[in-house]
């Protein structure tokens, strides 16, 4: 049920009046989010950005569904990089010493090998993410989107409940 | 396009605000929350806090009526505190480090009854850490603390040697015994049937009878002969010459017989000495028996290892706890290290040091109050116990001294000495914690629990414990006295049980040292007390009791076993003896006696021959004379005129 509705979102976002640039925003910020395990504040704090920031929340939220999934596979390569940044690469030190004791940061929890090395990941992808994620939902509403629109299952997502609720809030 | 949403900006802001201001009002409740949470983290027991307060013009905190509950017994409290109040300074949480100056706990106490369980449902035991150097050490040192616990000795393994005393045939076994002294018996009984037999074939040879017979005759013919005249001296002398034979013949066969007796007695003194032997066959061969039974043994030290084992290897595995905390939240690191690892569930959490900078945990002092007493506790007088922790630090570079524990309390002869000392300031980190206790009551202290062992009613406790934890090598060692002890008996009614029973009752002191040291995959534990002499000397004088009657029915059956052969063997061999000693004395005596015949009648016959001899020397002297006479009258005259002419 959960990838049905992962899946009916995906395609309702494709199909809709957004702008690929916002899609492609709100992929690569859920990108962010998905792949780093952030602590609970900064959950809020996200979310607050979120709503005041014009970013698609849609696209956002499934984005950080699908990253979250595939974090979990890729974080011992990221708990890696985190070891390597922190503690292999004696360069470094004298930087993450002063981020270390100054105020707020340290509530980043970024001195965690996972974290950073997750949120390094995270925005080293998130250009390519971005671009490729723009030129896919182009490619797609161009070439696709009318044959998929024409589908059974277009149909029934429409029908659904879901669709309809969607629907209110899309924007127009 | 719309970068921010004012209405959603204006709304989140206010919807902020009243957020703030809420989490003020109720800052208080998410602190205690957050703080149970974090206690029942860290020690996997329930932690109660009855009320919080939270001043913002001084950055205090006031928690009252604090219980961290006994992971190891969830109906007692680990610690209850009354009052804890600290005050922290503010700019540093921006920094997220806990900086606190003055801390003070008012009457603590441990092991506090509960009113609740204070076990934790399963959701929330949150797995342990376990990926640190620090975690793994203590890991391997409670691993190897419970397989101790797991090889105790169970005192109840010696109740089974009265059982197995018991067990024991007797009977069955002296019958399937070998006996040596009963086939030497019948060897010796063998022999001295047919030496006997050989002796009275050689006596039978010498034909003793007869020449009796025959000499008697002899001496019998010559009390006949009659010497009057000398017509008799010939038969007499032919008569001296058979009487001289048959003492001849006599002398031989006294010779003889003297030689046989001789030979019986070389014998029978032989045979003496080889009966005289046979006890100690029969000895040899109940020792046999008695070497081929398992009698079971009563080793020293069961018993004390047994009882104060578990006490002992529990208050390791406690302190161990601690100092596991310790380490954790003031972990050792090399003064010119820059930065420290510290692996976690997810990850790795890197701390950066910096010269001179707040570490992320300071607590310049504690000052603590408390007591001996407590909810659920027996102590009829509680001590007041006062002191202080200075220095905690989770980066002791930073203050560049240890962490020190002091807390003592005092009543006339009655202390409480508590030393601990964390030192973290060198590459090799060294935690010690000493408690000395004068003069505690021992009802205090829930030392013994063994089915076995009788309640103590009466007694007082000084004991002296030392833990040592330098690296990963640990020494400790515990040294207790138990003094002018009384115990309840148990309900126990079995053997074992009777017999502690009465040596407990005899017990007034007990002393136990106990030693635990070495590496965590060399860990060595030693444990002796006076306990185990007593106990054992006692069990052992009345197993002794058992196991010398079994002896003696051993005894019993190896003598009736033998004694009848014996018997046997003594009575014919003294009989035997009686006999050939008596047929050799009265043949001697019989000879003896017709040689003093013979030569009473030798010197009679002699006497007679003499005197026959005598008269006619005298006959002859007179007829000489007479002689003389007549030839003197008949030549005087014609001499006469001779010597006129």
């Amino acid at each position: 049920m959960f990838w049905i509705n992962l899946v009916k979102g995906f395609i309702q976002i494709l199909h809709s009046n957004i702008t690929p640039g916002e899609i492609a925003f709100g992929v690569s910020i859920g990108l962010i989010v998905g792949l780093t395990p952030l602590s609970l504040i900064l959950k809020l704090l996200f979310y607050i950005f979120l709503l005041i920031f014009n970013i698609n929340r849609a696209a956002t939220f499934l984005s950080i569904i699908i990253f979250s999934i595939i974090g979990h596979f890729i974080d011992p390569l990221s708990d890696k990089l985190g070891y390597l940044l922190l503690v292999k690469l004696e360069f470094l030190t004298p930087f993450w010493t002063t981020l270390y004791n100054t105020p707020l940061i340290p509530y980043t929890r970024f001195n965690n090998t996972l974290v950073l090395g997750s949120f390094v990941v995270s925005i080293i992808f998130f250009i390519p993410v971005y671009i490729s994620t723009k030129k896919l939902v182009i490619l797609y509403r161009t070439n696709i989107a009318k044959k998929v629109e024409n589908t059974k299952i277009m149909k029934l997502f429409k029908l659904s409940a879901i669709y309809s609720i969607y629907d209110r809030y899309r924007p127009k | 396009m719309k970068i921010i949403r004012w209405k959603n900006f204006i709304l989140i802001t206010s919807f902020t605000l009243l957020v703030l201001i809420f989490s003020i009002f109720f800052l208080d409740n998410l602190l205690k929350n957050t703080i149970i949470s974090l206690g029942q983290s860290i020690f996997g027991a329930k932690v109660e806090i009855e009320a919080l307060k939270t001043k913002f013009s001084d950055s205090s905190i006031t928690i009252t009526g604090l219980q961290i509950a006994d992971k190891t017994d969830v109906w007692k409290n680990l610690v209850q505190i009354d009052k804890i109040e600290f005050n922290m300074q503010t700019l540093p949480l921006l920094s997220k480090k806990l900086i606190i100056d003055k801390f003070n706990i008012e009457n603590i106490r441990w092991s506090t009854r509960r009113k609740n369980s204070g076990a934790l449902p399963p959701k929330k035991i949150k797995k342990k850490e376990t990926k640190s150097a620090t975690d793994k050490l203590f890991n391997s040192f409670k691993t190897k603390i419970g397989q101790e616990l797991q090889d105790l000795p169970v005192v109840e393994k010696a109740k089974d040697i009265g059982q197995e005393i018991k067990s024991i045939d007797t009977k069955n076994i002296v019958a399937a015994a070998n006996f040596e002294s009963i086939k030497t018996i019948d060897l010796l009984s063998k022999d001295s049937e047919q030496k006997y037999n050989n002796f009275k074939t050689t006596f039978d040879s010498l034909n003793l009878d007869q020449s009796i017979h025959n000499i008697q005759k002899t001496i019998d013919d010559v009390k006949n002969i009659q010497i009057t005249k000398p017509e008799d001296l010939k038969l007499a002398q032919d008569k001296l010459t058979e009487l001289n034979r048959c003492k001849e013949q006599l002398e031989l066969n006294i010779v003889k017989v003297s030689i046989i007796q001789k030979e019986i007695n070389t014998e029978l003194s032989e045979k003496s000495k080889q009966i005289s032997q046979i006890d100690d066959l029969i000895k040899k061969d109940y020792e046999n028996i008695i070497s081929q039974i398992k009698i079971p043994g009563i080793s020293k030290g069961n018993f004390a290892r047994a009882i104060f084992g578990p006490v002992w290897l529990n208050r390791v595995d406690k302190v161990l706890n601690y100092l596991q905390l310790a380490r954790k939240y003031m972990p050792a690191r090399k003064k010119t290290s820059n930065k420290s690892a510290f692996p976690r569930l997810k990850g790795t959490d890197v701390v950066f040091h910096k010269h001179e900078v707040l570490p992320g945990l300071l607590i310049k002092s504690i000052f603590i109050s408390g007591t001996t007493g407590g909810e659920g506790k027996t102590e009829q007088s509680p001590l007041s116990l006062a002191g202080a922790i200075t220095d905690i630090s989770s980066d002791q570079h930073f203050t560049g001294r240890p962490t020190k524990l002091n807390i003592t309390g005092k009543k006339s002869k009655k202390s409480y000495i508590l030393d601990a000392v964390f030192d973290h300031t060198s590459d090799t980190p060294v935690d010690s914690i000493t408690l000395t206790l004068n003069n505690f009551g021992i009802g205090e202290f829930a030392i013994i629990r063994n089915e076995y062992i009788p309640e103590i009613t009466e007694g007082t406790l000084n004991m002296e414990t030392r833990f040592i934890l330098r690296g990963d090598e640990l020494d400790c060692s515990m040294i207790m006295n138990l003094n002018a002890i009384k115990f309840n008996s148990t309900n126990k009614t079995d053997e074992l049980g009777k017999i502690l029973n009465e040596v407990f009752k005899t017990i007034n002191n007990i002393n136990v040292k106990a030693k635990m040291y070495g590496k965590f995959d060399n860990l060595k534990t030693e444990l002796d007390s006076n306990l185990d002499d007593m106990i054992t000397q006692r069990i052992q004088s009345i197993y002794n009791k058992k196991i010398n009657e079994l002896k003696l029915q051993i005894k019993e059956e190896v003598n009736k076993k033998t004694d009848e052969a014996k018997d046997k063997l003594l009575k014919e061999f003294t009989n035997r003896k009686d006999e050939l000693t008596k047929l050799c004395s009265d043949k001697i005596s019989v000879l003896q006696e017709q040689r003093n015949n013979i030569d009473k009648k030798i010197e009679e016959i002699k006497r007679e021959i003499d005197k026959i001899q005598q008269q006619g020397k005298s006959k002859l002297e007179e007829i000489k004379k007479s002689t003389e006479e007549e030839i003197k009258q008949k030549v005087a005259p014609s001499l006469e005129k001779l010597f006129k002419k």
